[in-house]
């Protein structure tokens, strides 16, 4: 029954946008190549603007251990800490917090600005 | 049914309009800011109406069609105290050159707004041709072939290229444009050729320099002859105040920034120097109580030669404290001190405005009440030390090596904050 439904919701979602599509008579005719070079207040670009970024492998990687590690300690964690109670919480905020120092030094080094 | 609902609806909102702003408009600027029918957008492709205000010159015609052909359908065209650069055969030119039918803009605007939602006005067609900008031909016979992406040209323009970064010597692709006279964040006139490494400007380069500005009358008339200091002070802080607007709208404080040209507005005339004071002293409060002047901290730092070049409050925001208003008796009397900052960078120099605005009012208010008098051979303005034989002169060519490795929003802002306009006469032009 559910393989018959999921067959049937597709089609009947296409033919309905199709039927939306080709019944509504109004077409855009699309802009115009003017219309289309961006806005620099009546200037224009040398070159296309398909820049490349680099990866920035060596801090992107340092904020994967900072993240990830976390992550990795709070799985286990998450499992008991509601039978713990408050000393559990108490340990993960303090370990966040100790892990949220290295995040800001990173923040304030410029590791999330995206150039 | 709903076409119809909406289209009455749109009729009533306020227009979205893009000014073009040319040569000797700021008082005609300054009041467009507070027509109540007009939105003023910052790109054209949110606006329906080309606003070109005061005239352009022949050397932009081009990036004026470029602007002009941004615009989305349905649009149209209106020139305020601005001679016509092109027209449509279909379509009737639409120009404002009287104080008549100044008054009746916004209203103009609407109607036009409205005709061409309704359909009875047409479209204005493009003004240049429906090409590629720059065609890309293949070699073979079904326009296959040619070079490749890199060190090629497609669509004939040529990929970025790498240059160094500034901070940390990695190879970066470089995209560089030249931005033009229309730019919302730039003084109008202004064309400079930018290079950006994502948003780190690597060069700024000055094309064309921002159209010069004139003061008012007043600031000449003190050179030759006593005026009164409530006058003179009044003028002061509405120069002082249509920067400080400008800059409120760039870091998109706009109901603070409205603030301020309806303060800037009142101290025209001396009718309504009492709202202005008390108009201020709610702006000062605003002021405060808002981050702005928290913001802005070590960006656009100015060396002390830069500094003594602008003069003013520039100057000022960098702690040379030197004030031609210091050592005149009517201004002791008045309790004048003079105020300064140290930093010399945005945060100071936003700080040493509101200061200095503040202490105008202040002056204003106890000269209107003394009628004291003043005249000087040298005069502070906004834009510098104003003396018979000199004018202020334009200072743009010190952009080039102030903006190199700021950010984009942050070179904005910066430019904003430094009265970098040259001054010129005033010349005598119809109402």
């Amino acid at each position: 029954m559910d393989l018959v439904v999921l067959l049937v919701t597709p089609l009947f979602t296409s033919l309905l946008a199709l039927a939306i599509l080709l019944l509504s008579g109004r077409r855009n005719p699309g802009s115009s190549w003017p219309q289309r070079q961006p806005f620099l207040g009546g200037g224009s670009p040398d070159t296309h603007a398909w820049n490349r970024f680099h990866v920035r492998y060596y801090p992107m990687a340092l904020l994967l251990i900072a993240f990830e590690m976390e992550m990795m300690f709070m799985y286990p964690w998450a499992a008991v800490y509601v039978a713990e109670g408050i000393k559990a919480m108490a340990e993960m905020g303090m370990f966040l917090g100790i892990l949220s120092t290295g995040i800001l030094y990173a923040w304030r080094e410029g590791v999330f600005k995206w150039q | 049914m709903a076409v119809g609902l909406a289209q009455a609806m749109a009729k009533r909102a306020p227009v979205a309009v893009f000014a073009a702003v040319g040569r000797d408009s700021d008082a005609l600027f300054a009041q467009l800011l507070l027509v109540p029918e007009v939105e003023l957008v910052t790109s054209p492709r949110q606006a329906s109406i080309l606003l070109v205000v005061g005239n352009i010159p022949r050397t932009f015609v081009e990036q004026l069609e470029t602007v002009h052909d941004q615009l989305p359908h349905p649009r149209g065209t209106v020139w305020w105290h601005a001679t016509p650069l092109f027209s449509f055969r279909d379509q009737a030119l639409e120009a404002v050159a009287t104080t008549a039918q100044q008054a009746a803009l916004g209203q103009l605007l609407r109607e036009i707004q409205a005709r061409l939602l309704s359909g009875t006005r047409e479209s204005e067609p493009d003004l240049k041709s429906d090409v590629p900008p720059a065609p890309w031909p293949g070699k073979g016979d079904h326009g296959q072939g040619g070079e490749g992406m890199m060190g090629g040209m497609p669509y004939g323009r040529p990929m970025a290229m790498m240059g160094p970064d500034l901070r940390d010597g990695l190879q970066l692709d470089e995209w560089s444009f030249s931005v033009g006279p229309f730019y919302h964040a730039l003084p109008p006139g202004l064309v400079a050729h930018v290079t950006l490494q994502g948003d780190v400007i690597q060069q700024w380069k000055i094309h064309s320099k921002p159209y010069p500005r004139s003061l008012r009358s007043v600031f000449m008339e003190a050179l030759v002859a006593p005026v009164a200091i409530a006058e003179l002070e009044a003028a002061r802080a509405h120069d002082h105040l249509l920067l400080l607007a400008r800059m409120l709208q760039l870091e998109e404080l706009e109901s603070l920034g409205y603030r301020a040209l309806a303060l800037a507005a009142q101290l025209i005339s001396p009718s309504t120097y009492e709202e202005a004071i008390k108009s201020g002293a709610v702006l000062f409060r605003l002021l405060r109580v808002n981050g702005f002047l928290f913001l802005g901290g070590g960006i656009g730092r100015i060396s002390a030669r830069q500094a003594m070049d602008f003069g003013g409050f520039v100057a000022r925001a960098l702690g040379a404290s030197e004030d031609f208003r210091n050592g005149n008796d009517a201004y002791r009397k008045l309790g004048f001190a003079p105020v300064c900052q140290q930093a010399g960078d945005l945060q100071a120099r936003r700080i040493q405005l509101v200061a200095e605005i503040e202490q105008s009012l202040m002056l204003m208010r106890k000269a209107r009440q003394s009628g004291s008098l003043f005249t000087a051979d040298r005069i502070e303005t906004l834009y510098g030390p104003l003396t018979a034989d000199q004018m202020p002169l334009d200072k743009s060519d010190l952009l080039e090596s102030l903006l190199a490795g700021h950010e984009w929003g942050d070179a904005v802002a910066v430019i904003g904050s430094l009265p970098i306009v040259a001054v010129v006469e005033q010349k005598e032009s119809a109402a």
